[in-house]
C-alpha cells in the first residue's frame, strides 16, 4: 500500500512498512547514518539519523521509526545539526581522529606519501580505511573541526594472529554492524558485544582467536565495517579502489556475483556484489579472500615454455604453437587424450572438445573433476532427457518448507548454498540432514539421520517402501507406468528389518522422516558430494529423483562440483557425450555436428577421467593435452608427449613437454554454468598476466597451425554464436541477453517431449557390504574443492592452510583413545583393496564410531584411486615416528 | 553436562531464561566456568558469544573462581577517615592479592565496598556474613585466622 508523507516540506510517496529513513533515501533526501546498513535490521544505536516529527516527542531515529500516512518530518534543522555534531564528537572522542580534523587534510591527497611520526592508529597514514571511511565523510558533512570532549584512547592491542583479516578495535565505534551481520545474516554467532559502558568491546567468546571459535572467515564483518577496525590482511595496504567491476567467482558451482576492486591495473580485492543473484550480497572465504591473491600470484605461468635437453626454455607463442602442432599431427587418432578443467569456461570447453574430436580424431575426452565419473554424469543426463526438470535455484531454498540435504558437507563445499539453508531454517523451514557425519548443517537440523556409510541406496529403499506401503494416499496411486509397477513390486520384497540392520537407522526414525515428507508441501532435496562419490551414486540419484516425483511437490537438485563442471559437461567434454548433452550414439544428431564441423566424429564412450589416466599405463594413451589438473602420478612419465595449459605449473612438470600460460577467469570474457544451470557471464577486468592467453585462443591456434579450418575465432562471443547455431539445445539462446543475472539453460531447452511423472529404474537389491576381517573401520572419502585448475588454494593463498582440513583423517574420540592418538598425530590407513594413506588425525565427535572421514585435496596423489568410489573398509594404526607427517 | 541440562530445562530451554540459568550455575559453581557457558549455549542452540556477552555485561556474574571466603573492606567516608585504606593495604600485602582478586590458595577474595551501614564501628571489614568493626592492621590479620 502506498502512503504519502512530508519530509523536509517535500511530498513523498512510500510503501507501508518502510522506515522514515528508507522513504527519505528513496526520495534522495540524505540523512546521515553510521549503524544503518541495507542488509541488516535497523538498530538505532548510532543516533545520527535522528529527525523531528510533528506530534512526536523528542528526536526519534529515522531508521527505526516506520513511515506513516501524513507524517511531517524535518531532517536537517539547526537543532538536529547541533545534536548530530555532539553525537559524532562523542563517538570521535573514542576514535583516533587525527586524520578526520587534521587542518592539513586538504593537501593530503597531494602529499599522500609523507611519513609522519605518529602512533600506530592515530594517523590517517596508518588507517587502512583512509579515503573510504564513513566517519571521514560524516565529519566533512557535519563540518566538525574540533572535538570538545577529552580523548579516550582505548589502547587495545591490534589482533593480527588470525588469517585473512586484522582487527584494531581502537578504531571501532561500536555501531554493531559486524555483530549483526555475523548473527542475523550469516548465523555464525562468532562476534558479539562484551562487557559494558566504556569498556564495551566487540569480540569472540572468552577473547579467543577467530580460528579457535570456528569462525568461517566469510569476511561479511569486514565488508560492513564503516571504519578501519576490520580490514583484510591482503588488501589493507593496497589503497583505495579506483573502480569496481562485476564478474563471477571462479571457485564453486554456486557462481557468486563478485565485485572486483581495482587500483590501476591491479585487482586489490573481491567483495560480494550487493543484491545480485545468486548469492544476494554474501560470499564465502574463497570468494572474498582467495581471488585477488591467485590472480596476482607471483608464480603464475607467464610465458610459453618448451623443454629442450631437460631444461625449460622460455619461448614465443609462435614457436611453442608450431612445435605442438608438429607433434600433435603425429599423434592424431586414438592415442590422444584430452583433459579439460572444470574451471574452464563454456567457450573453452566447446573449442577444446571440438579440437579433440575433430582435429585430433580422438574420443578420449574427460573433465578432471571427482564428480565427472560416468556413473554420476550418465544418470544426470538421463534424468534431464527423460524428465526435463525445472530450474531449481538458490531462491527455491528460501521458498521451501522442508529441506532435505542428502550427503556431503555443503557448508564446506558450497558455503553460500549452506547459508541459504541456514537462513531458511531460521525463518522456520524444517531441515533434515542425511549424512553419517555431524556436519555444520546437521547441528541445525530438526532431524539428522546417520546411516552407515558406503551405500545410501539402502536407506532410500527403506524410505520408499514405507512411502509406498504404509500410505494409502490417493495422490500416490497416480501414474501407472511400467516403471512404476516394477518399482512397487520390487519394494514389496524389501525386508525392512534387514535395512534397519544394514543402515543402522531404526524403523521409527524412518517413519518419522516419511511423516515429515508427507506433511510438507514445498520440499527441496539438495544432493551433496557424499552421495555423488559413492559407488552406487547413480542408483542413489535415481532413487532420490523417484522420491521427488512421488512426493509431487518436491524438487531435487545436486549441488556438487567446481565452477563450470556443469558447463563443461554441457559442452560435451566427456567421452561419448556431444555438446547439448547429446549421446554420440544418436545418429542424426551426430551427423549434424559432423556436417557443421566438416569431419567425422569418433563415437562410443571410452573412458572417464580416472580410466583415461590409467589407460596411459596400459599404453593406449600416448599424448595428453591437459588444461585441467591431474594429480601427480608416476603413470604420466609413460606418456610420449604432454602439453599442459594452465594458470600455474603442475608438480609433475618434469614429465610434460610444453607449458602454456592460460589466463585467469578475471582476465577473459566468457560464460560459465553453475549448479542451477544458470549461464553466467565472466568479464575481462584485468589485463592478461604476462603472455597468458584464453584457453580457447590457444587451442584454436594449435588447430589452425595443424591446418584445420573452423577454428578461426576472433573473440569468445564468436564461439557462443557457433554454439547457438549448431547445438540444438542452445537454439533459444541469445548471447546478448546474458546480463548480470545470467540465463537459465533449462528455460530455453529445445522441444523435448516431457513424459509426465516418469520414474527411473531403481535397484533395491541389498549388496553385501560386510566389513572384511581385519578391516574394522569404514572410510568416508570426500574431495575438497579449495582448488582452482592446477592450483591448490591451500598452497597459494596465505591463510587457507589454516582453515581447511584437507589431508587429515577425522576419528571419533573413543576410537582415538583405543589407538592412543590425539589430534595432529600421524596415522596410517590401509584398505582391503590396496589403498594406503598416511596423514594426521583430527579427533572429533562429528564422525561416528568405527568410521573415518578423509577430506582429500584434489592434488593428492590418492585422489585418482578415490574417484572410483570402491574404497570402504580400512584398518588404521598409529605411525610411531610422526616426523614425516604433514 | 547433565546438571546444566537440568538447569536449562528448568527454565523452559529458552534464551529468555538465560539470566536465571546463569545465576543458578553460578550458585552451584561459585562462578561461571568456560565449559559451563559453552554447554548452556549448546543446550539453548545459541552462539557461545551470546552467552558470554550477557555474562560479561552484568557485574553479578563472575568468570573467574572466587575464594571460599569473601572479604569486603569498607572504604566509605567514615571507614576511610578511620583508616580503612590502611587495612586494605595490609590485606593486599599479607594475602598477596589486589582488590578484586582471589588468593592463589582459593581461600579469600578481597573486594572494597562503599559503606556497609554501620559507620559507628568504622573501620569495618565484612567477611562472608560476619561484620568485624573497630579494626586495625594487626587485628584484621588475627580475624582472618578464623576462616579456613
Amino acid at each position: 500500500m502506498a502512503i504519502t508523507l512530508k519530509i523536509d516540506n517535500k511530498e513523498i510517496k512510500a510503501k507501508t512498512g518502510m522506515s522514515v529513513l528508507e522513504a527519505a533515501r528513496q526520495a534522495d533526501i540524505y540523512i546521515p547514518t553510521l549503524c544503518h546498513h541495507p542488509q541488516l535490521n535497523p538498530s538505532g544505536s548510532c543516533r545520527l539519523c535522528i529527525v523531528e516529527i510533528k506530534g512526536v516527542r523528542g528526536y526519534p531515529t529515522a531508521c527505526t521509526i516506520p513511515a506513516e500516512e501524513g507524517m511531517v518530518v524535518q531532517t536537517n534543522t539547526q537543532r538536529l545539526r547541533s545534536l548530530r555534531c555532539q553525537i559524532l564528537e562523542l563517538i570521535l572522542s573514542e576514535h583516533p581522529y587525527t586524520c578526520l580534523v587534521c587542518d592539513k587534510r586538504e593537501g593530503c591527497d597531494e602529499w599522500m606519501g609523507t611519513i609522519r611520526k605518529v602512533g600506530i592508529t592515530t594517523s590517517c597514514q596508518t588507517c587502512p580505511k583512509s579515503g573510504a571511511c564513513e566517519l571521514q565523510n560524516l565529519v566533512q558533512y557535519l563540518g566538525i573541526e574540533e572535538i570538545a570532549f577529552p580523548i579516550n584512547y582505548r589502547g587495545y592491542p591490534v589482533e593480527q594472529k588470525d588469517p585473512f583479516f586484522d582487527r584494531d578495535y581502537n578504531l571501532c565505534i561500536l555501531c554493531g554492524r559486524c555483530v549483526r551481520v555475523c548473527n542475523e545474516v550469516r548465523y555464525n554467532g562468532t562476534l558479539n558485544f562484551h562487557y559494558r559502558g566504556d569498556r564495551t568491546v566487540v569480540g569472540t567468546a572468552f577473547g579467543k582467536s577467530h580460528l579457535e571459535v570456528g569462525c568461517a572467515f566469510c569476511g561479511a564483518c569486514v565488508d560492513v565495517c564503516p571504519t578501519g577496525a576490520l580490514a583484510g590482511k591482503a588488501d589493507k595496504w593496497e589503497g583505495c579502489s579506483e573502480q569496481t567491476q562485476h564478474s563471477i567467482c571462479p571457485y564453486c558451482a554456486v557462481g557468486c556475483s563478485l565485485d572486483y576492486h581495482l587500483r590501476g591495473n591491479r585487482i586489490i580485492k573481491s567483495v560480494p556484489a550487493q543484491g545480485k543473484s545468486p548469492n544476494q550480497g554474501q560470499v564465502c572465504v574463497r570468494g572474498r579472500f582467495a581471488v585477488a591473491d591467485l590472480v596476482n600470484h607471483p608464480t603464475r605461468l607467464k610465458k610459453p615454455l618448451v623443454k629442450r635437453n631437460k631444461q625449460w626454455i622460455e619461448t614465443s607463442w609462435e614457436e611453442a604453437l608450431d612445435r605442438i602442432a608438429e607433434q600433435f599431427v603425429r599423434y592424431r587418432g586414438d592415442g590422444f587424450g584430452l583433459v579439460v578443467s572444470p574451471n574452464n569456461t563454456v567457450e573453452d570447453a566447446y573449442v577444446l572438445q571440438k579440437f579433440g574430436r575433430v582435429a585430433m580424431q580422438s574420443r578420449h575426452l574427460a573433465v578432471s573433476s571427482p564428480f565427472a565419473h560416468s556413473r554420476w554424469v550418465d544418470s544426470l543426463v538421463e534424468i534431464e532427457k527423460i524428465h526435463p526438470p525445472h530450474t531449481v535455484t538458490l531462491g527455491d531454498i528460501d521458498q521451501a518448507s522442508l529441506i532435505l540435504v542428502w550427503g556431503g558437507d555443503l557448508s564446506v563445499s558450497h558455503p553460500i548454498a549452506a547459508l541459504r539453508v541456514k537462513q531458511a531454517v531460521h525463518r522456520g523451514a524444517k531441515l533434515i540432514v542425511i549424512d553419517p557425519r555431524k556436519t555444520k548443517l546437521a547441528e541445525l537440523a530438526d532431524m539428522h539421520l546417520q546411516p552407515n556409510p558406503v551405500d545410501d541406496s539402502l536407506l532410500l529403499s527403506g524410505l520408499m517402501k514405507l512411502i509406498f506401503e504404509n500410505r494409502s494416499d490417493p495422490s500416490l496411486s497416480g501414474p501407472q507406468s511400467p516403471e512404476w509397477n516394477d518399482l512397487t513390486n520390487k519394494l514389496k520384497k524389501v525386508n525392512l528389518s534387514l535395512i534397519e540392520e544394514k543402515t543402522g537407522i531404526p524403523r521409527n526414525q524412518m517413519e518419522e522422516l516419511v511423516d515429515l515428507l508427507f506433511h510438507h508441501q514445498r520440499i527441496l532435496i539438495l544432493v551433496g558430494s557424499g552421495l555423488a562419490l559413492q559407488a552406487s551414486a547413480s542408483n542413489g540419484l535415481f532413487g532420490l529423483f523417484n522420491l521427488s516425483v512421488v512426493l509431487k511437490h518436491a524438487k531435487m537438485v545436486p549441488i556438487v562440483g567446481e565452477s563450470n563442471l556443469a558447463g563443461c559437461l554441457e559442452m560435451g567434454c566427456m567421452s561419448g557425450l556431444l555438446p547439448g548433452l547429446i549421446s554420440v550414439n544418436e545418429e542424426s544428431a551426430r551427423k549434424k555436428f559432423e556436417k557443421s564441423w566438416g569431419l567425422s566424429i569418433q563415437g562410443e564412450r571410452s573412458y572417464d577421467f580416472t580410466e583415461l589416466v590409467q589407460q596411459i599405463e596400459g599404453g593406449k594413451i600416448k599424448t595428453l593435452y591437459v588444461t585441467g589438473e591431474i594429480p601427480p602420478t608416476d603413470i604420466l612419465k609413460k606418456c610420449h608427449y604432454i602439453v599442459v595449459q594452465s594458470v600455474f605449473r603442475p608438480e609433475w612438470a618434469d614429465w610434460a613437454d610444453v607449458l602454456l600460460p592460460a589466463a585467469h577467469p578475471a582476465e577473459i570474457d566468457g560464460t560459465v554454468v553453475n549448479f542451477e544451470k544458470r549461464l553466467q557471464r565472466l568479464r575481462r577486468i584485468h589485463r592478461q598476466t604476462g603472455l597468458s592467453k584464453p584457453d580457447w585462443w590457444i587451442c584454436s591456434q594449435i588447430a589452425q597451425k595443424m591446418g584445420f579450418s573452423g577454428f578461426s575465432y576472433k573473440k569468445s562471443s564468436d564461439i557462443l554464436n557457433e554454439i547457438h547455431s549448431i547445438v540444438p539445445r542452445y537454439s533459444g539462446l541469445i548471447p546478448s541477453k546474458i546480463k548480470e543475472k545470467g540465463l537459465f539453460l533449462l528455460d530455453f531447452k529445445s522441444n523435448q517431449k516431457k513424459k509426465s511423472c516418469s520414474i527411473f529404474h531403481f535397484d533395491v537389491a541389498i549388496r553385501n557390504h560386510e566389513k572384511p576381517k581385519g578391516y574394522p573401520y569404514t572410510l568416508i572419502i570426500d574431495v575438497g574443492i579449495s582448488h582452482f585448475r592446477n592450483a591448490s588454494l591451500i598452497e597459494k593463498v596465505s591463510g587457507m592452510e589454516r582453515i581447511g582440513s584437507e589431508g587429515k583423517v577425522e576419528i571419533h574420540p573413543k576410537d582415538a583413545e583405543r589407538l592412543h592418538v590425539s589430534t595432529g598425530e600421524c596415522v596410517q590407513i590401509k584398505s582391503n583393496n590396496g589403498f594406503q594413506f598416511e596423514g594426521p588425525v583430527i579427533v572429533t565427535d562429528r564422525i561416528p564410531q568405527k568410521s573415518l572421514y578423509l577430506l582429500l585435496d584434489k592434488k593428492s596423489p590418492h585422489v585418482l584411486e578415490c574417484f572410483k568410489g570402491n574404497i570402504h573398509f580400512v584398518k588404521i594404526k598409529k605411525v610411531a615416528d610422526d616426523s614425516d607427517c604433514r | 553436562m547433565k546438571w546444566i541440562r537440568k538447569i536449562v530445562e528448568k527454565y523452559g530451554k529458552k534464551e529468555s531464561g538465560l539470566i536465571p540459568i546463569l545465576q543458578d550455575v553460578q550458585k552451584i559453581k561459585g562462578y561461571l566456568p568456560e565449559e559451563g557457558i559453552s554447554d548452556i549455549a549448546a543446550e539453548l542452540k545459541i552462539p557461545i558469544a551470546r552467552v558470554y556477552s550477557l555474562a560479561t555485561f552484568y557485574k553479578a556474574f563472575r568468570l573467574i573462581p572466587r575464594g571460599r571466603h569473601s572479604i569486603h573492606v569498607c572504604l566509605g567516608t567514615a571507614c576511610h577517615v578511620r583508616g580503612g585504606a590502611k587495612i586494605m593495604d595490609r590485606l593486599e600485602q599479607d594475602l598477596g592479592v589486589r582488590s578484586g582478586e582471589t588468593t592463589q590458595d582459593g581461600r579469600f577474595t578481597v573486594e572494597s565496598v562503599r559503606c556497609v551501614g554501620c559507620c559507628g564501628l568504622a573501620p569495618v571489614v565484612v567477611i562472608d556474613d560476619d561484620f568485624h568493626g573497630k579494626l586495625n592492621q594487626k587485628k584484621v590479620i588475627q580475624v582472618l585466622k578464623k576462616y579456613e
